[in-house]
């Protein structure tokens, strides 16, 4: 046992952990009235120099992910999307994206590249529903 | 991609480091300086690989956004630094300056390459373990392949290794289970995920490399003709552990994963 958790240490030591979203508001498919903003949690801070995130309504007929891929090649500042731009470029475990006021009914996806302070790269989405 | 990324700066890590401990202490003169010349290139495609593929990913691909990465993250700032001190200990052995010179330059590398990956953002205590479980790795695997080259290959050489390489096993036990805790909570993290698996293969390839270690120290003790050989069993195999951990570098941890649709792409 004791050279089980020897041979253990060894090969853990290098091991890595990708920083996630460990929160969204509104949740994973959550049934919401329109809501201001989105706020997104981490699981250790990220670079925000570095990190896209939009929200946009999901396409009729595409899936979450087509729509997620859409909404990340759109630029900051498109009419397509629900969020507004935004202008922090420092380090952050939370963020408060804001949206355009008056979301219409429907699905809406919430997408982001991020780059963790360790330098990963991670992608993502998540879903929304307005009443 | 990546994890040949990973693994190529990795490898250059282990020529500078161990490159410059067994020219100082184990072997003086070797390996020749076009060997640490090595590990400085294979460090620099390594790690410039490393910002081009994530700066792709991410969909920065300005040269200004290149410069922002190296200057303004943590990876890149980091980066930068083990750099620095790489070109410092290169220019140490040429020099032939005092060893304190290219141990403080080791330690500026270490500390670096300590910042490349998940020893950053997690304060300096983690990060002091990642560039000491970096050293570590480099000063056992650097003398096993000093042994291998040397010419003769001595019993007395290899006695003078064998506390080194005794403290390195040591220094990556302690640092490896102060940093383990965070990692695989439960046994079915071990099998249940493609990161426990590939755990459990580096764990199996541990296991062998500190299998040959004792084979060779026998074999160093009988005066077996074939020493070499064993010698090259544990260089490789420990080459193998390096391999295998660029792929688990490369692994997000199960109890990282988040219940919306994220990862790594």
């Amino acid at each position: 046992m004791k050279i089980l958790m020897l041979l253990t240490a060894l090969t853990l030591s290098t091991a890595t952990a990708h920083t996630a979203v460990s929160s969204i508001t509104p949740a994973l498919n959550a049934v919401v009235a329109a809501p201001r903003a989105v706020q997104l949690k981490f699981s250790e801070p990220i670079e925000l120099r570095f990190s896209t995130f939009r929200v946009m309504a999901i396409p009729a007929g595409q899936s979450v992910e087509a729509a997620a891929k859409l909404a990340l090649a759109e630029k900051a500042d498109s009419g397509r999307l629900v969020s507004r731009p935004l202008s922090a470029a420092t380090t952050a475990a939370q963020l408060s994206i804001a949206l355009k006021a008056n979301l219409k009914s429907g699905q809406y996806v919430i997408a982001w590249k991020i780059l963790s302070e360790d330098g990963h790269p991670v992608t993502g989405q998540s879903t929304f529903r307005v009443k | 991609m990546s994890a040949l990324l990973n693994g190529l700066g990795f490898a250059g890590l282990v020529l500078l480091l161990g490159g410059a401990f067994t020219r100082t202490w184990l072997t003086p003169g070797a390996p020749r300086l076009r060997w640490l010349a090595t590990g400085l290139a294979l460090l620099l495609f390594g790690w410039g690989g490393q910002v081009l593929v994530t700066l792709t990913t991410l969909g920065f691909m300005a040269p200004a956004d290149a410069l922002a990465y190296l200057t303004t993250t943590t990876t890149g700032r980091s980066m930068l630094l083990g750099v620095i001190g790489a070109l410092i200990l290169l220019a140490a052995e040429t020099g032939g300056w005092p060893w304190p010179a290219s141990l403080g330059s080791a330690l500026l590398l270490a500390w670096g390459a300590a910042g490349v990956g998940h020893g950053a953002g997690h304060g300096s205590w983690v990060r002091g373990l990642h560039a000491a479980h970096a050293l570590a790795m480099s000063v056992w695997l650097g003398g096993v392949l000093a042994l291998l080259r040397a010419r003769p290959l001595s019993t007395a050489l290899a006695r003078r290794f064998t506390p080194v390489a005794l403290s390195s096993v040591l220094v990556l036990t302690v640092t490896g289970l102060l940093m383990a805790r965070a990692h695989l909570t439960g046994p079915a993290q071990w099998l249940g995920s493609l990161y426990g698996q590939v755990l459990l293969v580096k764990l199996a390839l541990v296991a062998l490399a500190l299998g040959a270690a004792a084979l060779v120290r026998r074999a160093f003790a009988a005066r077996h003709p074939q020493v070499r050989l064993t010698l090259a069993r544990e260089a490789l195999l420990l080459g193998a552990v390096l391999g295998v951990t660029a792929v688990l570098t490369t692994q997000s941890p199960p109890q990282m994963t988040h219940p919306s649709h994220g990862g790594q792409p």
